[in-house]
């Protein structure tokens, strides 16, 4: 049983959270309600950090997901602050 | 990146949320089912494989593929006031496919069971008979070979005994 919850021999394992998709996923999803960009970005690059060494799919073995959802996050982020400057300076005027 | 021991297996449901597919390993079939974000694995051991059953059934599947051509169709139908030729024709395809859709499922839906000792096992990913036939095709040498030497050898008669002389 501790083989299956810890994870430690891949012929155990009944279940893995795919840690990569759900950043993914994070990151374009609020994508299509503009104004939550900058807070999915934020949690897209927070999951895919923290669960960087988690393992991912079992019989998926290419990371690219994870590194697209940082590329993602940080587009995204970067944008959101973009509208926040323009908009202020925009208002001091 | 390390390689993959699973090989994919034909059939498999790319929904829109659930997923499912089969791997063939080296000693075991891998049947994958869940959504996106989670896998569920379980594990057929080829040596303990008795019976693979293929029923025919309807069985309607909906990849994310036939939700983006019905959702294109819909808004095309919505936002348009005439319809020229080309229209027409591109909102007959989300129809044709819903329609291929449909027939598939009744024509040609199955269901595939691999009987083991504890129990049956269905594998969710092969719907359509043609998944099926390919699905066996892989599999068959491998679970041949598999319990090519799990039959015993035969038993040798016992050397008779000799009653003690009195």
């Amino acid at each position: 049983m501790a083989g299956i919850r810890g994870g430690s021999d891949t012929h155990l394992e009944q279940e893995r959270t795919l840690h990569d998709s759900i950043a993914l996923a994070l990151a374009i999803f609020p994508l299509f309600t503009v104004w939550l960009a900058g807070l999915g970005g934020a949690a897209a690059i927070y999951v895919a950090i923290c669960y960087w060494k988690h393992p991912g799919s079992l019989v998926r073995r290419y990371g690219w997901r994870r590194h697209l959802a940082i590329l993602f996050g940080v587009g995204e982020i970067g944008g959101f602050v973009f509208a926040i400057v323009v908009l202020l300076t925009r208002t001091a005027r | 990146m390390t390689a993959n021991p699973y090989h994919r297996l034909p059939g498999g449901l790319r929904g829109f949320v659930r997923r499912n597919s089969a791997w063939q390993g080296e000693d075991h079939l891998l049947i994958v089912s869940g959504t996106r974000y989670h896998e569920q694995y379980q594990r057929v051991y080829y040596r303990d494989v008795l019976a693979i059953t293929v029923q025919r059934t309807r069985r309607m599947t909906a990849s994310w593929l036939w939700f983006v051509l019905v959702f294109y169709g819909f808004v095309f139908a919505i936002t348009r006031r005439s319809f020229p030729l080309w229209g027409t024709l591109l909102l007959a395809a989300p129809a044709m496919a819903v329609g291929l859709q449909i027939l598939f499922a009744f024509a040609f839906g199955c269901r595939l069971v691999v009987a083991t000792a504890v129990g049956n096992v269905e594998v969710p990913g092969v719907m359509r008979t043609w998944d099926a036939s390919r699905f066996l095709k892989n599999l068959a040498p491998l679970i041949a070979d598999a319990q090519r030497w799990s039959v015993p050898p035969p038993v040798e008669e016992p050397p008779p005994v000799e009653e003690p002389q009195q």
